[in-house]
Order: structure tokens, then sequence, then C-alpha cells
């Protein structure tokens, strides 16, 4: 018993991986066991859906069942699975513009596609001198995606720019330039609200 | 590029310690003398910090179980062997080896076969197969045709036997 638990947290990722790709399914489970959480937390900031969130993640362990000789130790297991997980999340975001452009232009839309109606700007809630995480988590929905995808993974997921980088396939440089225009975007829209927080 | 955009563009680094003494008290210097500057910087700092704070979510408790009746769905267990299976493959065997055989037997021209006794053993002789029988044809010139005809024997293979039947002449 006490062998499992140490086997469990103390086996590198790769080596899970590396025994996964031999054969060993208790080495999935335990990837899923130790990943589901930091990833439907990633997933869940760029939907906002619980729902949706959950059906991106049932995907991603999905590919990883089905892919996983395409697995290199080259990379790291964490960068190539959240790797999977944001060009999910990326596609459900741009199937649900369209579904959106679609809708809106069912109804005599205009141009203005993505002026969803945002509840967080009304008078009542300027008032509220509290952000929450809601207001957070709708100010990141508000971010185009490219900004979105960096500023989850800096602030809230914890990533080094470095390991950044390399899941989005940018270069460091961009990567640092994202982030700094995230937190500028996220600061002119949230400035109302913290006014008066010291 | 101005003064305060130079700026902005490092508060990320700025705020993450990832600048150089020198460009750090660069910034300092600006947002020592820039109010707007001095806010921004304040406020994304704020800001920055107020998101490491919010709150994780996890994922629901029935996750493993639709996640593994998902993967189960996609990718069902390895069958056991199938005694259906099992039969379709031997009688597939049997008729490509039966059809293998009738072909090589079908080709073989038995005019030229000499009648083996009975072996030292007192085994009999293996029967010969029925061949095509230069008598039951109804005619040499009409050969081709009827084996043209014979659905069995439509392969150019079989049409080839007219050498069989020249052979057979002699």
């Amino acid at each position: 018993m006490e062998n499992q638990v140490r086997y469990e947290n103390e086996t590198s990722d790769e080596v899970l991986i590396s025994r996964f790709q031999q054969g060993d399914n208790y080495a999935f489970d335990l990837l899923v066991k130790r990943y589901k959480d930091p990833l439907i937390n990633f997933i869940y900031r760029f939907l906002g859906s619980q729902t949706d969130a959950e059906d991106v993640l049932q995907e991603t362990f999905l590919r990883l069942y089905k892919n996983k000789h395409y697995y290199k130790e080259i990379a790291k297991f964490s960068t190539w699975i959240y790797t999977i997980a944001g060009n999910l999340a990326k596609t459900e975001l741009r199937k649900r513009r369209r579904r959106t452009f679609f809708s809106i232009n069912q109804y005599g839309g205009e141009e203005k596609d993505y002026d969803i109606p945002d509840d967080s700007n009304n008078p009542e809630q300027e008032t509220n001198t509290q952000i929450t995480d809601d207001i957070i988590q709708e100010a990141i929905e508000r971010l185009s995606p490219k900004f979105k995808e960096v500023i989850i993974l800096r602030d809230i997921q914890g990533f080094s720019y470095d390991e950044i980088s390399e899941m989005i396939k940018v270069p460091l440089g961009t990567v640092k330039s994202r982030v700094n225009r995230a937190r500028l975007k996220l600061q002119a829209d949230l400035q109302h609200l913290m006014k008066d927080v010291d | 590029m101005n003064t305060c955009d130079n700026a902005k563009a490092h508060f990320s680094d700025y705020i993450d310690g990832l600048l150089t003494p020198e460009e750090q008290a660069q910034v300092e210097a600006h947002t020592a003398v820039c109010a707007e500057c001095r806010t921004v910087l304040q406020q994304v700092t704020q800001l920055t910090e107020r998101i490491h704070t919010v709150a994780a979510i996890s994922a629901s408790d029935a996750f493993d179980q639709n996640l593994r009746a998902r993967i189960m769905g996609t990718f069902p267990a390895d069958p056991k062997p199938s005694y259906k299976r099992t039969f379709t493959f031997g009688f597939s065997g049997a008729a490509v080896l039966a059809a293998l055989t009738f072909f090589v037997l079908s080709t073989f021209d038995g005019s030229n076969v000499e009648t083996v006794p009975a072996g030292i053993s007192g085994a009999a002789p293996k029967a010969q197969p029925e061949l095509i029988r230069q008598d039951a044809l109804p005619h040499p010139s009409l050969a081709s045709e009827t084996l043209k005809k014979d659905s069995l024997k439509n392969s150019p293979a079989h049409v080839d036997q007219k050498i069989q039947l020249v052979g057979q002449e002699k």
C-alpha cells in the first residue's frame, strides 16, 4: 500500500506515459488523476462553462489514449497535454463563434457579431468594488483567444514563459509581449472596479 | 514610441521580476513622474495578484466514470476469440485451398501421366482427378468456346488449356 502511494506520488509524468505506451493502463489512470483538475481549470477559463470544459477534457484524455505513441520524450508531458487541451479548447471557441455568427445573422444582426450583452458592465455592478472570480472570468473571456491563452497559462496555471512558448509554439518574445498586453487589457477593462481597491 | 508606451511594454517583466537592474530603474524613474503610468502599473500588479488567487475548479465526480465509458465506447476491450469468426476464417481458408487445388488439377494434363501401379506398401494409388475428357468436348474446334462458357473456368489460365488440347491431339 505504501509502495503504491509512493509510486503514485513520485513517479514522473514521463515515466508514466512511457509505461502507458508499453501497455500499462494503470499509468494512464494515474495521469488522468494527476491532470484532470489542472486541465479542467485551464479549459474552463477558456470556455466559461463547466459542462463544455468537461467535454473538452474528456476529448483531451481520449486523444492521449488514442495517440499515446505520438508523445516523444523530447518534450515535457505537461507541455504536450496542455497543448492538446489548448488546441481543443480553441477549436471549441471557434465553433461557438460560428454558431454565434449564424445565430445573430439569422435575426438580422449587424456587424457587431461578438458584442454579446455583458452584464458585468451594468451600473449596478460598477458600484461593486469587489472584483469577484466571476468578474475576472468574464473579463478573461472577453479577451481574444491569443491573449486569453497566455494569461491563463501564465497567471492562472503558473507556467513559465519558456513553457508557454513551447506549448503554443510561438517565440518567447511574442509570449512575453502577449502576456503584457493581456494584462494591460484586463486592467483597462476592470479599472472602473479598481478605483476603490487599495 | 513615446516613454509611456515604452514603460508599459515592460510592466509584465517588471511585475515578474525579469528586468535587468537598469531596465527596472528606468521603469521606476518613469512611473515616479507619470501619474497615469503609475496608476496603471499599480492596477496591473493588483490584478495579476488577484488572478493568481482565483478559485480553482475541479472535475465533477462523474468525470472518471464518463471518461471510462467513452474510452470503452471508442476503444472496446480486445474481443474474445469468436467461434463464429474462427469458423468464418476456417471456412474461407478451406474454400480458397479447394479452389486452388481445383485450379491446379484442372490445368494438369492427365494424358501424359502414366498409371502408377500399387506401391510396395500396397497403398492404392491416389485416384486421379477427373480431367476434362477429350471425348466430353463437343468438337475440338468448340473446346475453347465450351471452356469460356463454364463459369468456373473463366480465368485466362483456363482459356490457355487450348495448349492441352493440342497436346492431346498428338
